[in-house]
């Protein structure tokens, strides 16, 4: 049986929206859970997955995830033709390449904070990627940084309003998960109890979303 | 049925970018020709941040970074005001900096951990 790989893609306008938090996440859970996945860094600059995945390594955190960097998705999706689910961190802005990634994913996930400076830019490049020719529902916003509920409710209605969906759950900002993350776990790996859950709610989500995508 | 427009009352966002404001600098580049040469080298994986990289600052050079030896580093903490006045106390008794008791301090738990 040949087998299909899905690409799933983080992208953003801007740097610290949570696109690699995700991306370590939906790769910690998906190798969890079993299946071949690989990680993508597109982001030849910062390599920050490159970084985390050397902390990982170093200091024998299981599941062993498989990072690697890549200049484009051309040659990430070659690299990971064997592998059931490729997850690239898109560049830290949001370029040509964007489209490209795009094109070459089954879903593109769009972090963003729950302000009008992080959403507006963020809808601006999901509309840009609609026009040129990006599916509406291959297209999901994941809420990170937020602060109240209200607040991720506001969001959620506004990216609607807009023309989008974003996923169910959201990141609450917390100094636990980049403590987390400096240490070479995943979100989903935190100690604390009430941020792990609301981490995996999000990550579920995403799971989810990313098998609907799968089946067409 | 929920009434979803209450929302909108939160949330102070206004209205949010129409499609007409779509980034418009999201257009890839056409593929490249054959005619371009050989193709390029693999990025090395094991040196990422070798690729061009903005030029950042090294370490700030100024007089006290001169006289600096790296004989000694900062050993910041925070302790409860009755440690820090026994530890000051045995100083001022015995006449020693902070840092020898510190180190003697050391030194005895140490031997005591190999005595166990």
């Amino acid at each position: 049986m040949q087998r299909i790989m899905i690409i799933v893609a983080f992208v953003s306008q801007k740097g610290g929206v949570g696109k690699s938090t995700l991306a370590r996440a939906l790769a910690r859970e998906a190798v969890s859970s079993g299946l071949n996945a690989k990680v993508g860094d597109l982001d030849t600059d910062q390599a920050t997955i490159v970084d985390w995945h050397k902390v990982r390594t170093q200091r024998g955190l299981e599941p062993v995830i498989s990072v690697e960097l890549f200049r484009n998705v051309t040659d990430a999706a070659k690299a990971a033709a064997q592998h059931d689910l490729l997850i690239v961190d898109g560049p830290a802005k949001a370029s040509a390449s964007t489209t490209e990634i795009a094109k070459a994913s089954a879903l593109v996930v769009q972090p963003s904070g729950p302000a009008r400076d992080d959403l507006n830019p963020a809808i601006r490049v999901f509309h840009g990627l609609v026009k040129q020719g990006i599916p509406q529902s291959r297209l999901v916003f994941a809420l990170n940084h937020i602060g109240t509920e209200n607040e991720a409710d506001a969001a959620r209605a506004y990216i609607e309003e807009a023309g989008f969906a974003a996923l169910p759950g959201y990141l609450p900002e917390r100094p636990a998960y980049r403590i987390a993350q400096n240490e070479g776990y995943a979100i989903t790996e935190t100690r604390f109890a009430t941020l792990k859950k609301q981490a995996d709610t999000l990550i579920q989500s995403l799971i989810d979303r990313v098998g609907e995508a799968a089946n067409g | 049925m929920a009434d979803a427009s209450k929302l909108k009352s939160l949330r102070g966002l206004g209205a949010p970018p129409s499609p007409d404001e779509a980034r418009d600098d999201l257009v890839p580049p056409p593929p490249p020709q054959p005619a371009d040469g050989p193709p390029q080298p693999p990025i090395p994986q094991a040196a990422p941040r070798q690729s061009p990289a903005p030029i950042t600052p090294g370490p700030r050079i100024d007089a006290r970074s001169l006289r600096r030896s790296g004989r000694t580093v900062h050993f910041a903490t925070k302790v409860t005001p009755e440690f820090d006045a026994r530890v000051r106390q045995i100083a001022a008794d015995t006449g020693k900096m902070l840092t020898e008791i510190l180190e003697e301090a050391l030194v005895a738990y140490e031997k005591q951990s190999t005595n166990r």
